[in-house]
């Protein structure tokens, strides 16, 4: 008997240490525990890393290269996610820490992977998820600027950030430089329950006037702030080193303002300069600016056809009267919603509404004319390839005129068989680039997500294009004054001419 | 008495996982309150300003910043050496050429279950993050609330919305102004008062926050 009590107690004693040893264990369980520092050798292992493993299918490939399952799949994200998610991915698969800013207290104490609030996610994988989910939730294109610096010419390359006025609201991460000077990035656009999980990479620049373009005055509407000015947050970034996060910007080791001094019409040629081996001929630049709106092209294309599922799939609940169709309940439950229920409410017009990335491709359209136009005036058709040169004819028929008196000659449809040509639809078969060029021109392409493939892409409007009749709630009408984008265009070739 | 052992250490056992479990859920709330409470700075502080003097009418005179203290600063801290927060931003900016711009609103509201809420807005963000609504959770960091009054209306409509879920306790305004050469300039205004500075040249940081000013060199 006494044996049997001492046992017991024993036993009691026991599992009262255990109870304590694993409560203690569990409670305080970091998103992943530091095992390394970051220094010089970590960040240039960090580049190699973004020059050789983040592609366009990061997160939508199911398996690895190597056949493994990736742990990655189905992570959906923006573009500001998409930077933040590199560093931190890196971070974690490296035992590295990570920090950032508190967007409610910036001033206060860091967000860091070793935050204990997901102890209760199982370690690893799953709990480093629910901080990405979380994260995503609070940071946005303006919380990159207080995590990062304004850095130097000489210091862009893989991990280097780009990040846009707010008034543009993007961000990219470099993934590589090429020989020539021209950046890899990898960013993502729309995300919604339409987009898949593929990000979106391009070798391409910005669009510099784009990545400064004013921001409106908050306290008068009429009036816009310049942001390109020494101490921006707009340009090229770099993550700030640990210890330097409470540190004023200008104080971080390698900040500079040089980007913010030589001109926004220079801004790129400055960049690539440094960046260079090798000089590009005019004619590679043309092609690659094509090859960058082909991009585009097609990136659109998926873009308009995911609002015409949207829209398909809404119609048919509505037709249907299904109720508890998830499309239908949003649409109930917006009190601001349009009296036509074919029009979208505000969340999807915002969602699938394309000015950004019109304005994007107007640019590369406009900026290759430009480049073609120099080539001309500079060497005569000798300064291109003959393959490359009959695509620009196609494309470019009244090179010696300017953009808008080209729109006004260039009034025969393009044939659908030449270079790019993108399917839309099976009603409307094969777009070409050089025809998405001219209806660009001409001002008929369409940002709005209440017209059809049709209206999108400059055709005849059809019964099922609902842009003129349905709100249009804040969408500006986009694509660029073509007289201004070819100004544009024009200084920054001019800066760059002599280097050609 | 020797099942009075048994039971002695059982409740023993008992209340020591009882009291772990309790203290997890109600974590001593010393830096999570202290940052919530008064925004406790990042920086090292270096020199201090000594705030209580008093006018004689029972009022609370302006801090006063004492260059001595603040000597690692220098010359720089010229601009601040007038003590008002209001009269210390209106110096800087009559040095700028460049005028302040308005980065972000701030709505600090306490819930119903006394529960601190931030209504962000932001001038010229996409619609998404135009209005961010965020609960500040017990550990001091941000919980986005999606689902609020009006959620996806306009921005007015959202703005309305999310201040709705509880009782204003300040609107703050965040300002700042570049004046290039590494000199950058933060403050925060409620009610026309300056409720925060954040001065730097690049090599030296001044902080101030109501009636506490400190400087450090980089």
């Amino acid at each position: 008997m006494k044996i049997q009590i001492g046992k017991s107690k024993t036993v009691l004693t026991l599992i009262a240490f255990v109870a304590v040893a694993a409560l203690a264990t569990t409670s305080k369980a970091d998103v992943w525990k530091n095992e390394n520092q970051w220094s010089a050798d970590w960040e240039m292992k960090y580049k190699e890393w973004l020059q050789t493993t983040p592609t366009a299918r990061f997160f939508s490939a199911e398996k690895k290269a190597n056949g493994s399952a990736n742990p990655y799949y189905g992570i959906r994200v923006d573009c500001a996610d998409m930077v933040y998610s590199l560093r931190i991915i890196f971070s974690y698969e490296n035992k590295l820490p990570f920090a950032m800013h508190n967007p409610a207290r910036k001033s206060g104490a860091l967000i860091t992977n070793s935050i204990t609030r997901f102890d209760r996610a199982e370690d690893g994988i799953v709990r480093l998820k629910s901080f990405l989910t979380w994260i995503y939730d609070i940071v946005s294109t303006h919380t990159i600027p207080d995590d990062t610096y304004s850095t130097g010419f000489k210091d862009v390359g893989p991990g280097s950030i780009i990040v846009t006025s707010k008034k543009n609201h993007h961000s990219w991460t470099i993934l590589k430089i090429s020989k020539v000077g021209n950046p890899t990035l990898i960013f993502n656009s729309t995300v919604g329950r339409e987009s898949g999980f593929d990000v979106q990479v391009r070798q391409s620049w910005p669009n510099p006037f784009w990545i400064f373009e004013p921001e409106v005055d908050a306290t008068d509407e009429t009036k816009s702030n310049n942001i390109y000015a020494p101490g921006s947050y707009a340009g090229f970034r770099y993550w700030r080193p640990i210890e330097s996060m409470s540190a004023p910007e200008s104080a971080v080791p390698k900040y500079s303002e040089e980007q913010h001094l030589v001109g926004i019409s220079k801004w790129k040629q400055a960049a690539q300069k440094v960046l260079a081996t090798t000089t590009e001929t005019i004619d590679q630049v043309v092609i690659r600016l094509l090859k960058d709106a082909c991009s585009d092209l097609n990136q659109r294309v998926a873009a308009v056809a995911e609002a015409e599922v949207y829209k398909s799939k809404l119609a048919s609940a509505v037709t249907s009267g299904d109720a508890t169709n998830q499309y239908v309940q949003e649409v109930d439950q917006d009190k601001d919603k349009p009296s036509d229920l074919r029009c979208m409410i505000y969340k999807y017009f915002d969602q699938f509404s394309t000015p950004s990335r019109d304005r994007r491709l107007a640019d590369a359209l406009v900026l290759a004319r430009a480049y073609y136009q120099l080539g001309i005036n500079k060497q005569g058709e000798k300064a291109f390839l003959a393959e490359n040169l009959k695509i620009y004819k196609t494309i470019f028929p009244f090179i010696m005129k300017s953009a808008a008196e080209e729109a006004d000659l260039d009034t025969n449809a393009k044939s659908a068989n030449n270079f790019c040509a993108v399917k839309l639809n099976s009603q409307l078969g094969l777009i070409s680039l050089a025809e998405v060029k001219r209806q660009t021109f001409k001002g008929r392409i369409s940002s709005n997500p209440n017209d059809a493939m049709s209206g999108r892409f400059g055709f005849a409007k059809t019964e099922n294009d609902l842009g003129s009749i349905c709100p249009s709630y804040d969408l500006k009408p986009n694509a660029a004054n073509l007289i201004q984008t070819e100004e544009e265009a024009l200084r920054e070739v001019s800066a760059s001419s002599q280097a050609l | 008495m020797k099942y009075a052992e048994i039971i002695s250490v059982t409740c023993l056992a008992v209340i020591t996982v009882a009291a772990l479990v309790f203290f997890q859920k109600h974590k001593p709330i010393d830096s999570v309150q202290t940052t919530k409470a008064s925004n406790i700075l990042q920086s090292d502080i270096v020199g201090r300003v000594n705030s209580t003097a008093s006018t004689g009418s029972g009022e609370k005179a302006p801090a006063l910043i004492e260059a001595d203290s603040l000597a690692a600063c220098g010359s720089f801290l010229s601009a601040a050496s007038s003590a008002n927060l209001n009269k210390t931003v209106e110096t800087i900016l009559q040095q700028s050429t460049e005028k302040e711009i308005l980065e972000l609103t701030e709505y600090q509201l306490l819930t119903s279950d006394q529960r601190e809420m931030i209504v962000q807005l932001t001038p010229d963000e996409e619609p998404k993050n135009k209005i961010r609504v965020l609960r500040v959770a017990e550990d001091g960091f941000p919980d986005r609330i999606k689902n609020f009054p009006n959620a996806k209306g306009s921005p007015e409509d959202q703005l309305q919305g999310a201040i709705s879920l509880g009782t204003l306790q300040n609107k703050i305004e965040k300002y700042s102004v570049n004046q290039g050469n590494g000199i950058q300039l933060k403050f925060e205004k409620s009610q026309n008062q300056v409720l925060r500075i954040n001065y730097s040249n690049g090599r030296n940081q001044l902080l101030c926050e109501e009636a506490k000013c400190s400087c450090q060199s980089f």
